[in-house]
């Protein structure tokens, strides 16, 4: 079973991007699912199970920091790696990011390599042979 | 970091980065818009240590093909809608790139990007252009340093 993504961003632009990105990387992704903001990003997580979450910070509705919030509420979704794909670099605001659980931070513009190596720090090597198993314990 | 060579540096960064396209600076910004078909004018604002506006201005003749780049996919099977969503982006990319060059330890916030009432009045205090391959690219700022 292959990796199961969640890429949440209000621009349809940004999430195409990262969509495109993740299904070129040649790792076994085998779902991509968008959210525009926070509040869309857990109805669809009140279904649906995913490996990792890719999200914006800066959303209309319910933004990034609060879905992180809502995320570290919830003991099942707490679990899942976060990564931070923003335009927003003040550090005050991306080490509270990482103190509500975010794993790693990718600054906008970005190389889609960039995003390729993060992913592959989180959930290991298996991401990109395509043969993730288990996210848990991952020790970025 | 001077306003201006950051203005220059967050748009050139952007257009290279997410759109593959290599604009090159012009020494001096005209004094009105080329008359070019029709521009596509986003804009957002600044709030905090900074205060004010930045504008960009993207000819007609450019935006397909950025977004097309942005995208991957061909000009011609693009909706006008998804041509304007990558426009708000990289506005917003090059509002956050401005921030970081200016002042990266600021608390000052940036609005969601938007298209321009032009019909507003606008007189910027400042402003930049790049040529992509004799179609130019405008930015434009207004704003004031609050903070410290």
């Amino acid at each position: 079973m292959g990796i199961r993504a969640l890429i949440v961003d209000d621009s349809a632009a940004m999430r195409s991007v990262v969509k495109k990105i993740l299904l070129l990387s040649g790792a076994d992704v085998s779902q991509c699912m968008e959210a525009s903001d926070g509040i869309e990003a857990l109805e669809i997580l009140s279904r649906e199970w995913v490996d990792v979450i890719l999200t914006d910070i800066h959303m209309p509705g319910m933004d990034g920091m609060e879905l992180l919030e809502r995320l570290k509420e919830d003991d099942m979704l707490g679990k899942i790696p976060v990564v931070l794909i923003t335009t927003e670099s003040r550090k005050e605001i991306v080490a509270r990011a990482a103190s509500l659980g975010a794993k790693a931070h990718v600054k906008k513009p970005f190389q889609p390599e960039t995003i390729r190596k993060v992913l592959e720090t989180i959930m290991g090597k298996e991401f990109a042979r395509g043969n993730v198993t288990s996210i848990e314990g991952s020790d970025f | 970091m001077e306003t201006l060579r950051a203005l220059r540096e967050a748009i050139s960064e952007v257009l290279e980065t997410m759109c593959f396209l290599c604009p090159v600076p012009v020494k001096a910004a005209p004094p009105e818009r080329p008359p070019y078909h029709q521009w596509h004018v986003t804009e957002l604002d600044f709030s905090g240590d900074f205060t004010g506006r930045m504008r960009l201005h993207f000819p007609e003749e450019v935006v397909g093909e950025m977004a097309s780049s942005f995208l991957g996919r061909p000009r011609e099977e693009l909706r006008d809608e998804e041509v304007r969503d990558v426009l708000l982006e990289v506005t917003n990319i090059v509002g956050g790139g401005l921030l970081e060059r200016l002042d990266p330890k600021a608390t000052t916030r940036m609005s969601l990007p938007r298209e321009a009432q032009e019909a507003l009045s606008w007189e910027p205090s400042a402003g930049v252009a790049l040529d992509l391959e004799g179609l130019m690219i405008l930015g434009e700022i207004r704003w004031m340093r609050t903070g410290q």
